[in-house]
């Protein structure tokens, strides 16, 4: 039963944590929106990557440091110093103790079933998309040579794998994990100029040296495991319009052609738009709904022009940083130790209030 | 432009390629003779296909009429015949398909494995022309003195 109250206690916490990360990531947003402040699109990312981190970690945390005393302590001392009715470590139990244990099966089969099935939706639409690229080559017009040679240069330099997809339809993205691959379209090599491609492989380069990819499914995984994921998916949106403008940063130090990089981005919104009699097919929402956000994307990077950064000043922003992952990793260890040493109770005491708090 | 039709992500014939991946055989047949020579009659499309295959006229028929509410044709009545054309080019046929096929793909699980530079389909034109503008004015306003002479 330890576990089943462990896995309830941190649904109900992760939930509850979930909404509150979720309505301070909106007050930023606003707070931003309307000029009330502007923060670095990195330091940004970054908020929103906490909004969605914190509340399973926090939630992982309280609920290990809540329940853990038990073994630790062993459950006669437990007992001894934590008295009845409040040893039995039902937290969440307490606001339902009526309905066990039918509602804690009940919780744990839904929320296996809703972490499975995300994930193997996870998995097999990546499977899909190397199938589905094929399936958009048609017999379109070839590239020019000098754009071939450009991008086999850029991709070389960067260590990118390059896949060309044979479509009129102007397309590129980096797909996979940790080697990724640049997928682009023959459409768009011949619908930009060679500044403008050149900016577009800066981008795609800086989001697989940062490995932007692994950090989304990362996060992606802590936003699955509170049942108020569709509100993580909406702050890791948010971050992803941020990273993009990070990446779009490292492209202008790059190459130190913002015009044209806010060019390409302009031409390409217009070579992309769907006639309005599609837009009805795609109600699965993953294009952003802030329509302001192209806009102000364009407009930082015509600014950029104003003072362009250099790589020195972006080098912290074009890698992965590695070391973060690991503080937060000592810190969570570290806190939990130092509690269950000094004070084992503390936690669990302090969880009970917040449910009592709650009832 | 007019509404274009939906193009359905089922059925997809693995080793196909381009309009053949959500068109039929038959209907990618009818599509290439109609893109080649817009304007025929069912009798025409008919002779057509039978240079290449045995086919009943109530297919062709039935085939014809079924594209046309698809949204595939647009179709016209002379006399007593229609007269079946093309309703979009081939280039914005393929187009369509290569936005429905990336939007349903990517609208499910796959976003964490892919990061673009510009949405694969926009749905928001988002003021370009206003855009357009500022960058042009920006240029403007770098452009050295005798630039414009150049």
């Amino acid at each position: 039963m330890m576990f089943v109250a462990a896995v309830e206690n941190f649904i109900l916490f992760s939930m509850l944590l979930s909404v509150v990360s979720f309505a301070l990531a909106c007050a930023v947003r606003r707070v931003v929106a309307r000029g009330g402040f502007e923060p670095h699109p990195h330091l940004l990312s970054r908020l929103y990557a906490a909004a969605v981190v914190i509340p399973p970690a926090a939630s992982a945390w309280l609920v290990s440091a809540a329940l853990l005393p038990e073994s630790w302590l062993g459950e006669a001392a437990f007992k001894a110093s934590h008295p009845a009715p409040l040893h039995e470590l039902h937290l969440l139990g307490d606001l339902t103790a009526a309905l066990e244990p039918a509602l804690s099966y009940f919780t744990i089969s839904f929320v296996t079933a809703a972490a499975l099935f995300a994930a193997g939706s996870s998995v097999r639409g990546c499977l899909r998309i190397g199938g589905v690229v094929e399936r958009l080559e048609v017999n379109a017009l070839p590239p020019p040579p000098e754009q071939l040679t450009l991008v086999e240069r850029t991709a070389a330099r960067c260590g990118l794998k390059v896949g060309l997809v044979m479509s009129d339809y102007p397309f590129s993205f980096v797909w996979g994990f940790y080697r990724s691959k640049l997928i682009l379209s023959s459409g768009l090599l011949r619908v930009l100029t060679p500044e403008e491609l050149t900016g577009v492989l800066e981008h795609e380069a800086a989001h697989h040296a940062r490995r932007d990819n692994l950090i989304k499914l990362s996060l992606a995984l802590c936003g699955y495991a509170s049942p108020a994921f569709p509100l993580s998916r909406l702050v890791l949106r948010w971050r992803t319009e941020q990273i993009e403008m990070v990446c779009d940063e490292v492209a202008v130090a790059y190459t130190e052609t913002p015009l044209e990089i806010a060019g390409a981005l302009v031409k390409l919104r217009r070579q992309t738009l769907v006639n309005s009699g599609f837009s009805q097919a795609f109600s699965s929402g993953f294009i952003p709904e802030d329509t302001h956000s192209f806009e102000r994307r364009v407009r930082r990077i015509v600014s950029l022009a104003d003072s362009l950064p250099t790589p020195e000043e972006v080098s912290t922003l074009s890698r992965l940083r590695r070391g973060e992952a690991a503080l937060v990793l000592l810190i969570f260890a570290g806190t939990l130790s130092v509690i269950s040493l000094l004070s084992p109770l503390a936690v669990h005491e302090a969880a009970e209030s917040l449910i009592q708090l709650i009832k | 432009m007019g509404i274009r039709p939906k193009i359905t992500l089922r059925g997809f014939r693995t080793g196909a390629r381009g309009v053949g991946h959500v068109l039929g055989e038959l209907e990618t047949a009818v599509m290439e003779l109609l893109w080649r020579e817009p304007g025929q009659a069912v009798n025409e499309v008919e002779e057509q296909l039978r240079r290449r295959r045995d086919i009943a006229h109530t297919t062709v028929l039935t085939t014809l009429d079924r594209m046309h509410r698809k949204g595939y044709l647009t179709r016209t009545k002379k006399g007593k015949a229609f007269i079946y054309a093309p309703r979009y080019t081939r280039e914005e046929f393929e187009r369509g398909v290569a936005q429905e096929v990336l939007g349903a793909l990517l609208g499910q699980f796959t976003e964490p494995a892919i990061s673009t530079f510009v949405d694969l389909v926009s749905k928001d034109e988002g003021g370009l022309d206003q855009l357009e503008a500022l960058i042009r004015e920006k240029r403007g306003g770098q452009r050295r003195p005798g630039d414009g002479e150049k």
